[in-house]
C-alpha cells in the first residue's frame, strides 16, 4: 500500500496538484469578489423604485440561478463566440461564468438581508437628514452584513467545489488535473481521495475565515449586551 | 419564458455559421496554434511530469506549430468538447485520433489523409474468457461518450451500451464489475495492459480505425498549411519516429 503511495504522489504529481489547487484557488477567489459586486449590484437593483431596473436585474437573477452552471459555463465558452465573434479564453470564461452565477445568488442574499434591517433604521437616519446613498453606506450595510455574511460564506465555500465544473471547459483546475494523473497512473482510488482532501482542507479554512469575519461583525452586538 | 429565450440563444449558436474561425494569418499573427487534444488517452496524449502533455498527439501538434514557425499551446479538452470548440473558434487545431463520421465531417474539416491507422478492439477483464461482442450476451459494454466506438456498438444495436465521459471511468467500470467489457482502440488498449491494466485483448480487430487531424470550417489557408507540414512530416521520417517512440511500431502506414 505504501508503496503504491510513493509510486502515484511523485514530486510531479504533487506538483501538479498544487498547479491545480492554485488555479482552483484563483478561480474562486476572483469570482466571491466580482460575484460580490455584482450581487450587491443586481440585489440593490431589485429593490429600486425604478421599475426598468428591478426588471433588469430580476431577469439576470432568474437567468443565472435558474439554468444549471454548467449549461451556463458550456453557453459562456461554445456558443458566445459564434454569436459574438468575441472569444475570451477559458480561464476568463471560467471567472466570467462562475462569477455570473455567484452573484445571482448573493444578489438574493443581499437583498434579504437588506430587507431585515429594522424598517425604523432608515426612517432615523432620514429624519436625521442623511442622504440615500448615505443611509445605505453607513446604516443599511453595516447592519445588514452581519446577518448576510453566513449565506454568503455558505455561498463561496459552494462556489469552491462548483469551480470544479470549469474542468468542462478546459480549465486545467484541481479536479482535471487530477483525471490527467489517474490517466497515467491509473490509481484512481488514491488520487481521489486527496484531492476530496485538498477540497475540504480548502473549504475549511474558508470556513474558518468566515466564522473570524462574522465573530468581529458581532462585537458591537456582544458588548451592548454585556 | 427566460428559458425560452435561452433556449432560442442556443438553437442560433448551433445553426450559426461559424464566424470566429482563426485563419493562417490570424494563428501567424498570434505566433500560437491552439491545438486540442483529451490529455487523457495514452499513449496519445497525457500529462507529462512539469503539467504539459505529452505523448503520439501532443508531439505530433508540437512538431506542425513548428513547421508553420508558431509556438504550440496544447489544450486539453473532453471528447464532446473538441468539435465544439473548433466551431466556436476557441481551438484552431485538433490531433486528437478523431476518426472520421458524415456527422463530424458536416461539423468540422478533415484533412486529406489519416494521420496513423488503428483499429477496435473489444477489451475485457484479464480473467473473462469471452472472445467476442456477441459473446458477452447482452452484459454492459463500456465506451467513451461521443466516440466512434459509442456509434460502433449503436450501429450495431448491441443492447447494453454504457457511456462514459472517458477511458479512464471505463478502466475503473471494468474494475468495477459494472461493465463487462470495453471497446477501444487496439493501441490504447495494449497500453493500457502493459500498464498493468487487468485486462485482454478480446478477439480480432472489429473494424479499422483511422483518425484524422480535424479543424474548424472555411480556414483553406490554415488546412493547407497543415497538410504540407504533415506531408514533410511523412517525408523526413519524423511521423514514424514518433510512432516508435510512443506507440512501440510504425502505425503511420495503412497495415498490409
Amino acid at each position: 500500500m505504501l508503496s503504491t503511495l510513493s509510486t502515484v504522489f511523485t514530486p510531479d504529481a504533487l506538483a501538479a496538484l498544487w498547479r491545480g489547487a492554485q488555479i482552483t484557488l484563483a478561480l474562486t477567489l476572483l469570482s466571491s469578489v466580482f460575484g460580490l459586486i455584482l450581487g450587491l449590484v443586481a440585489g440593490l437593483g431589485r429593490m429600486s423604485r425604478l421599475a426598468p431596473v428591478r426588471l433588469l436585474a430580476g431577469i439576470y437573477i432568474e437567468t443565472f440561478r435558474g439554468t444549471p452552471l454548467l449549461v451556463q459555463l458550456f453557453f459562456l465558452f461554445f456558443a458566445l463566440p459564434q454569436i459574438t465573434g468575441v472569444s475570451l479564453p477559458a480561464f476568463n470564461t471560467a471567472v466570467l461564468g462562475l462569477s455570473l452565477f455567484a452573484g445571482a445568488y448573493a444578489a438574493e442574499i443581499i437583498r434579504g438581508s437588506l430587507n431585515a434591517v429594522d424598517r425604523g433604521q432608515t426612517e432615523a437616519a432620514r429624519a436625521l437628514g442623511l442622504k440615500p446613498w448615505d443611509i445605505l453606506r453607513l446604516v443599511l450595510i453595516p447592519q445588514a452584513a452581519r446577518t448576510a455574511v453566513p449565506a454568503l460564506g455558505n455561498q463561496f465555500i459552494g462556489l469552491l467545489k462548483d469551480s470544479s465544473l470549469a474542468s468542462v471547459i478546459t480549465v486545467s483546475e484541481l479536479l482535471l488535473t487530477t483525471r490527467g494523473l489517474v490517466s497515467i497512473t491509473y490509481q484512481p482510488v488514491p488520487l481521489y481521495l486527496a484531492v476530496a482532501l485538498i477540497y475540504f482542507l480548502l473549504s475549511n479554512v474558508a470556513a474558518r475565515l468566515f466564522a473570524l469575519l462574522e465573530r468581529r461583525l458581532n462585537r458591537p452586538y456582544r458588548t451592548s449586551t454585556a | 419564458m427566460l428559458n425560452s429565450r435561452l433556449l432560442l440563444l442556443s438553437t442560433l449558436a448551433l445553426t450559426a455559421t461559424s464566424v470566429a474561425h482563426a485563419e493562417l494569418a490570424d494563428v501567424r499573427k498570434r505566433g500560437e496554434l491552439r491545438v486540442v487534444m483529451s490529455g487523457e488517452y495514452p499513449p496519445f496524449s497525457q500529462p507529462a511530469p512539469d503539467g504539459s502533455l505529452t505523448g503520439f498527439d501532443a508531439d505530433v501538434a508540437r512538431e506542425i506549430a513548428k513547421r508553420l514557425g508558431v509556438r504550440a499551446r496544447l489544450i486539453k479538452a473532453e471528447f464532446p468538447s473538441i468539435i465544439a470548440g473548433l466551431q466556436a473558434g476557441q481551438f484552431d487545431l485538433a490531433v486528437a485520433s478523431q476518426s472520421k463520421t458524415p456527422e463530424r465531417e458536416r461539423a468540422v474539416d478533415f484533412l486529406s489523409r489519416p494521420y496513423y491507422y488503428d483499429g477496435l478492439q473489444l477489451v475485457v477483464p484479464a480473467s473473462s474468457s469471452v472472445r467476442s461482442l456477441a459473446g458477452l450476451g447482452g452484459k454492459p459494454v463500456a465506451v467513451a461518450q461521443g466516440t466512434i466506438f459509442e456509434k460502433f456498438l449503436r450501429d450495431r444495436k448491441y443492447s447494453n451500451v454504457a457511456t462514459y465521459s472517458g477511458e479512464q471511468e471505463i478502466f475503473l467500470a471494468l474494475g468495477a464489475g459494472r461493465a463487462a467489457g470495453m471497446v477501444t482502440t487496439r493501441t490504447v488498449g495494449s497500453v493500457a495492459i502493459k500498464n498493468g491494466q487487468k485486462l485482454r485483448l478480446a478477439g480480432p480487430v472489429l473494424q479499422q480505425d483511422n483518425p484524422y487531424i480535424t479543424l474548424g470550417k472555411n480556414q483553406p489557408r490554415l488546412k493547407a498549411a497543415v497538410e504540407k507540414a504533415m506531408a514533410s512530416m511523412r517525408a523526413d521520417g519524423t511521423l514514424k519516429r514518433l510512432s516508435l517512440k510512443y506507440l512501440g511500431s510504425d502505425i503511420t502506414v495503412p497495415a498490409k
